[in-house]
């Protein structure tokens, strides 16, 4: 097994972190964890490899972001184990967490390249100032999701998506090797969401791990090659066809679904709030979606 | 009188110019820390931290029998003792962190009178600590202010990018392994000091005042942090030290005029402002 000291930590002398070469970059076992004293997650386990990207989707309360918590290392964990490329993720200075919008207090007084610098923090230490490498690292990554001509907007001023490709950015800056994202497709249109998944392509072609919590199963099937199924338990692991199952889906959503069969497979129509009340079922088949409801072809025949 | 005049007549008085020396190194330095008690949302707290020294001075007073220099050092032992009491009671037991501010708040505030009631002719050096009196103040004193108002500022601009963080976004500050809680605590201790320096100018009972207000009018004008702090600090020296002419020359207290004189920067430019203020607004629709 080979091992080698890993740049994310060289300035963390007291706390080296080696990464495992041959560990995946996430690797989860039996995990169980609580949230006001109530269990959010329980028996869940899963393994990503590096540069992987995983959907993980559920409806509300299912304890998507307690996993995102628990795997950047902001909640402990109350069972089982978690490790991020070999190691306990307290340890990683590589993770960016970006939380869900309505977290941010957008009208703190800092620009966009104020935001994306901040990622350069944990490499610079105390006392340290921002140099000409990292400067031209946050232009770099400013570039890489468009936000260029954004540099010098204080934050109020940014769209939804905006907002979202700035956190990328600053994940890019942090030279994260595991990003994980709260819902940063929520309240988009789908114009801003395209724009916002092309800057999630530039976290791919880093090799960069990619970890998304979103409601829109449409999104989570084409868009990722892995899906987790979350209801405090983990109902099913994989690829979008064979998790996304006509059983798992029933046993995730309940009655805030619809599935229609139809020749070549099941059409399933679901209310991503999942907020209880009616709910309207969609017939028509494909990727076309809103910010709301979203059609899939989930597989199989029944 | 004439118009210069009119300024150059307090100056003649050393215990104005000290005042205004005063005046003008804690507008400026209550203005730089109070915008981060604005941006965090720590208002309730500098309110209370500013209360809390009450029971330092009186045992101070007890003790060394009204020496003006131990007063002092008795009041910063109190404020940072305070703040750190706080952050440990809203962490440790399961309260929310502005019940844990009210009830230290409301408790020292209580033991203070408390002390004081058990104290003869401590009556006219009450009044000093809750309204201020900054026409007292002494050369050491300035000394003081200035050497603690000079540590403060140094720590704000070493650890600028650190408090920031920690301000903004926390959870960010976590997954880049600060240690984010020696940050928390190191910037409520500034607060600490910073109240304990400005209060002979204001005294407790107004220093939130100049805390908050000359930075939140800072915030209407300016939408950078480092220029927030920059205008702020301009705009608590000009309430310094025109709060100080109006005391001189219409004689009213001092720590009200200064404090009166930031609140109407704040309204002028609340409902004056060209883009934001409440006029154009108005206009607007």
């Amino acid at each position: 097994m080979t091992s080698r000291t890993h740049p994310c930590n060289r300035r963390q002398a007291r706390r080296p972190v080696v990464h495992d070469a041959d560990a995946p970059a996430i690797a989860v076992g039996g995990l169980g964890a609580s949230h006001d004293g109530r269990t959010a997650l329980a028996g869940v386990s899963f393994e990503v490899p590096a540069g992987g990207r995983l959907a993980i989707v559920g409806p509300n309360g299912a304890g998507k972001s307690t996993l995102l918590r628990v795997l950047a290392g902001l909640h402990a964990a109350d069972t089982g184990t978690v490790r991020v490329h070999g190691h306990a993720p307290e340890g990683h200075i590589c993770i960016a967490f970006v939380p869900q919008s309505a977290e941010v207090d957008w009208r703190f007084p800092v620009t966009v390249t104020d935001v994306v610098s901040m990622g350069r923090i944990g490499r610079l230490g105390p006392l340290r100032r921002m140099r000409a490498a990292d400067r031209a690292i946050v232009e770099r990554a400013l570039d890489a999701v468009d936000l260029l001509d954004r540099a010098d907007r204080t934050i109020d001023a940014l769209s939804g998506g905006e907002r979202q490709r700035m956190f990328v950015a600053r994940a890019l800056a942090q030279e994260s090797e595991l990003v994980l994202m709260d819902e940063p497709f929520a309240g988009l249109d789908v114009a801003s969401r395209d724009e916002v998944l092309a800057g999630l392509a530039r976290l791919k072609t880093r090799g960069v791990t990619l970890l998304v919590a979103l409601h829109d199963l449409g999104i989570a099937s084409s868009r990722f090659e892995r899906i987790l199924l979350l209801k405090q338990r983990m109902l099913g692991f994989g690829a979008p066809a064979d998790v996304l199952t006509r059983e798992a889906l029933q046993a995730a959503y309940g009655s805030c679904l619809r599935m229609v069969e139809g020749e070549g497979g099941v059409l399933v129509a679901h209310d991503t709030a999942c907020s209880g009340r009616a709910n309207r079922a969609r017939s028509h088949a494909g990727g076309t979606s809103d910010s709301r409801e979203n059609a899939i072809d989930a597989g199989g025949p029944p | 009188m004439s118009f210069v005049e009119w300024f150059a007549a307090p100056m003649r008085y050393p215990f104005m110019v000290r005042a205004m020396i005063a005046a003008v190194l804690v507008g400026g330095l209550s203005a730089v820390v109070g915008s981060y008690v604005v941006l965090r949302s720590m208002a309730f707290l500098g309110d209370a931290l500013a209360h809390a020294v009450l029971p330092g001075v009186a045992a101070g007073y007890l003790v060394a029998a009204g020496d003006r220099q131990s007063l002092f050092w008795w009041a910063l032992g109190t404020a940072i003792g305070v703040a750190l009491g706080t952050e440990a009671i809203s962490r440790r037991a399961r309260i929310k962190e502005d019940t844990a501010i009210g009830i230290v708040f409301a408790g020292t505030f209580a033991l203070g009178i408390a002390l004081i009631s058990t104290v003869r002719g401590f009556a006219v050096d009450l009044v000093h600590v809750l309204f201020g009196n900054v026409l007292g103040v002494s050369n050491a004193d300035l000394v003081l202010i200035g050497a603690f108002g000079g540590g403060v500022l140094l720590l704000v601009v070493l650890f600028y990018k650190e408090f920031l963080v920690v301000s903004f976004d926390p959870t960010l500050a976590v997954t880049l392994r600060l240690p984010t809680t020696l940050y928390r605590i190191l910037l409520l201790v500034l607060v600490a000091i910073t109240v304990v320096v400005s209060l002979q100018t204001v005294g407790l009972g107004l220093m939130l005042a100049m805390l908050i207000t000359p930075a939140t009018t800072a915030y209407l004008l300016t939408r950078r942090l480092p220029r927030m702090m920059g205008v702020g600090a301009l705009l608590g020296v000009f309430s310094g030290v025109a709060g100080l002419y109006l005391s001189f020359h219409f004689g009213i207290a001092s720590g009200a005029a200064i404090v009166l004189v930031a609140i109407g920067l704040f309204l002028g430019i609340l409902t004056l402002h060209p883009r934001s203020g409440l006029l154009a607004r108005a206009l607007r629709r």
